[in-house]
């Protein structure tokens, strides 16, 4: 096989040059590594909470602890407030303005904009938790139709939301202003981080705007100031897709910055493909946001068909994202002679170090994730799954496995640079991840199973008095069991961030390697393409699946049209 | 040393790669259900008349046959037309126990296929399904009960479904065991769906939209006899 090595781009040298993310951090001034500890916190104490309601909830589920309806969807609520809203954009916020501060060499700008932030998001986090634990429970979304009867927690829930939208605001702005301050002075070139921080910040702020259009009217009715928000259902459709598509750019661009961080190696693609593949997440993700009104009686055919059209494209940047890092590393760790082989080159990988440990299983969790993802967005699926337990048994894949093991990872290399403190039992902490894993695959089997039976997504009591199919009872017991496994081992990983906060050893972090200097050495790179095809052979069979269960109803089923 | 990449190091590759998830289109197509018409299948006369088949009747009959469509003459009907003719369809079929037996008045004229529906038309009587017009069933969703809540329903026998929440958005699924069959209602929106049931047997309806503290115990019953 021939040697290839590949010609350093200037913004690859640029990145490589400026030392490992982690010792950017700890270099920042001593007020911005206070404000980003304090993020920090705040989005752990948004995580304890919701993994706390979480496993409560599925635990009710499952049977295994007995709650009343109103302390059933309380507890729902207050589990999709406390981790979708709250610990997926803090932890965000944290992760945003790291990344931002670590691309200056004099730290943050616009300082005022982010400790207005704070104030403003732990006002809308204590909001959002007080108005779910007092008030009428409206799940997450705040339903307003929930509220007619009690219009202060409608208000609640919705101040709740914008606040956090102008928390989201004011800490983009400032990571915006730091990333374009810290452009080389020259050239003016920015890295690929730093385009994508840009962009993440654009999409939040975008999020932010949507989040105004779907809550200021129900805030404005709840304050006797407006007609009752007829069309919310609708502006949470469109806010709702990119609320849970901005974590999974979030997630990717962490990759990027600890694919760097453990192991040294930067994208063998240029800075420039990396800042398009960022970029894309802007053009393919707002399109595709109409799969989720394929249930709704009202919608338009031709809506029905552009967006089942559109959604077929939805995966476009994460699989791109995804290609990048994994050639990216293969192409690095062949370099050092590893074993021959498809996939020896994987062992040789620094699983040891519970960031890249936790990275890896969030990659694996995405593909499996996109795998039932692509099942939920073909249309004719619709009345067969959407609103039962199908969803969260799919999407926890990506706001557990995925996302939050992600964030975590990113926490794991941030909080040892702020603290000085050592990663608590590296071997355990990156055992974790894999355990965590484990539950979400029996979590998301049970679920998706009990979905596909017909298994409501938010109804606590599914016996219906011995009226309800044989099978579901067995299946939610799976369910609840998959997710204690889950979040005992997401409860011991939070255990250990927590410890490099308070009363952890003191030491050196984890070993970060030095960026290595571009031009990777050349030769294949099939694991990302063969990952791929396989991606798309599990789809296959997962939707050819489906099919048929929908084809075996003993029914025939014409229209679902509606008017008015 | 080579400046050339293997292939599968382009960007180019790596961004044709990325676009993999649309291969599922062919799956979506071989099934009939692609959103294009490129490679779809079409529905033959010779289809299962289940939940799979439904879909291309349903694709069908929206332009070939107004009647099998769902939607009325004249359009569909208004939440106040509604109310009137569900209060009407429960005085007249309901029974000593309560439950709720539509049947056919007058009795349905025969069905004369058109060359559109002729082959659907054959599918139906191959899996005993009437070709009858469809009966009338009205089914308003509000908290926290449906009504009716105990339906009797007939084998083979087409019936139209009209449905429509009274208050906050429901849901209404029927539990066929091994799958459900999901709709979902909004308030003041009068959904049409036409349903024949195959085989007999009792299948649970549940409330699938989370509306309220009684959410739970938000079910009825449909026997198919």
């Amino acid at each position: 096989m021939t040697e290839i090595t590949f010609p350093a781009g200037a913004a690859n040298q640029a990145e490589a040059d400026r030392g490992p993310l982690s010792a950017r951090i700890a270099a920042l001034p001593r007020v911005d590594r206070r404000l980003l500890l304090g993020f920090v916190c705040v989005s752990l104490l948004a995580l304890v909470l919701g993994l706390g309601f979480g496993l409560t909830t599925a635990l009710a589920r499952g049977g295994m602890i007995a709650l009343d309806a109103d302390s059933a969807y309380r507890v729902l609520t207050l589990h999709g407030t406390s981790a979708f809203f709250w610990w997926l954009y803090l932890a965000q916020v944290a992760l945003m303005i790291g990344l931002a501060a670590g691309e200056s060499t004099e730290g943050l700008k616009a300082r005022p904009l982010i400790i207005a932030g704070v104030v403003v998001l732990v006002s809308g986090l204590v909001l959002s938790e007080g108005t779910a634990l007092l008030r009428t429970p409206l799940l997450y979304d705040a339903n307003p139709d929930l509220g007619r009867e009690d219009p202060r927690a409608v208000a609640g829930m919705a101040g709740g939301h914008l606040l956090l939208a102008l928390g989201l605001v004011l800490t983009s702005l400032a990571a915006i202003v730091t990333v374009l301050r810290a452009r080389d002075r020259v050239t003016g070139a920015m890295t690929a981080m730093g385009f994508g921080v840009l962009a993440w910040a654009g999409f939040l702020i975008v999020s932010a705007i949507a989040a105004v259009n779907a809550f200021l009217p129900n805030l404005l009715w709840a304050f006797g100031r407006g007609a009752f928000p007829a069309d919310a259902a609708t502006e949470w459709h469109i806010l709702f897709h990119n609320l849970h598509y901005l974590p999974l750019m979030a997630t990717v661009l962490t990759w990027y910055a600890l694919t760097q961080e453990t192991t040294g190696t930067t994208s063998a693609f240029g800075s420039g493909f990396s800042k398009v593949v960022f970029s894309s997440y802007l053009v393919f993700v707002p399109p595709t946001s109409l799969y989720h009104m394929f249930l709704e009686p009202n919608l338009a055919e031709s809506v029905r068909v552009t967006g089942s059209l559109l959604s077929l494209f939805v995966s476009v940047p994460t699989l791109t994202a995804f290609l990048v890092i994994v050639s990216s590393l293969e192409l690095a760790t062949r370099a050092k002679g590893t074993p021959a082989g498809l996939f020896g080159w994987i062992g040789r990988l620094p699983w040891g170090n519970p960031a890249f440990s936790a990275m890896g299983v969030a990659i694996v969790s995405t593909l499996l994730g996109l795998v039932f993802a692509f099942v939920l967005i073909q249309e004719k699926f619709a009345p067969l799954i959407s609103d039962t337990l199908f969803v969260p048994g799919y999407f926890h894949f990506f706001a557990v496995g995925a996302v939050t093991e992600t964030f975590l990872a990113g926490f794991l290399v941030i909080i040892p640079a702020l603290t000085g403190r050592a990663v608590w039992q590296p071997r355990l902490m990156a055992a974790m991840p894999w355990l965590v894993l484990v539950g979400l695959v029996i979590f998301g089997a049970c679920g998706m199973l009990a979905g596909l039976q017909g298994v409501p997504r938010r109804t606590f009591d599914i016996a219906y008095d011995g009226a309800a199919p044989a099978g579901w009872h067995a299946l939610m017991v799976g369910f609840a069991v998959g997710a204690m496994v889950f979040a005992s081992g997401l409860a011991i990983e939070l255990f250990g961030v927590l410890r490099m906060l308070v009363g952890g050893k003191r030491g050196v972090p984890m070993a970060a390697m030095a960026p290595r200097p571009a031009g990777v050495p050349g030769g294949a790179a099939w694991t990302g393409p063969i990952a791929v095809v396989l991606l798309v052979a599990l789809m296959t069979g997962a939707t050819i699946g489906t099919f048929e269960v929908m084809r075996s109803l003993p029914i025939v089923v014409v229209g679902g049209h509606a008017g008015h | 040393m080579s400046q050339e990449r293997h292939f599968t190091t382009r960007r180019g590759f790596v961004a044709a790669m990325g676009f993999g998830g649309l291969g599922l289109y062919v799956t979506w197509a071989a099934y009939g259900a692609s959103p294009l018409p490129f490679f779809s299948t079409h529905a033959s006369d010779d289809a299962d008349a289940h939940g799979g088949h439904m879909m291309r009747m349903a694709e069908d009959t929206d332009h070939a046959d107004p009647s099998m469509s769902g939607m009325h003459e004249g359009g569909p009907l208004s939440p106040v037309e509604f109310t009137r003719r569900h209060a009407e369809f429960l005085t007249r079929f309901q029974e000593a126990d309560g439950s709720v037996r539509p049947v056919a008045v007058p009795a349905a004229p025969v069905h004369e296929p058109d060359s559109a529906m002729a082959g659907h038309d054959q599918a139906a009587i191959k899996h005993g399904i009437s070709t009858a017009e469809p009966i009338e069933v009205y089914f308003l969703a509000g908290r926290f009960s449906f009504e009716p809540d105990r339906l009797k329903l007939r084998v083979g026998q087409p019936y139209r479904f009209q449905m429509m929440a009274s208050d906050v958005a429901h849901g209404a699924s029927i539990a066929f065991g091994q799958a459900s069959r999901i709709v979902r209602l909004r308030p003041d929106m009068v959904t049409t769906l036409d349903l024949t049931f195959l085989q007999a047997g009792t299948h649970l309806v549940y409330c699938t939209v989370y509306c309220g503290p009684g959410h739970d115990g938000m079910r009825g019953l449909i026997t198919v006899v």
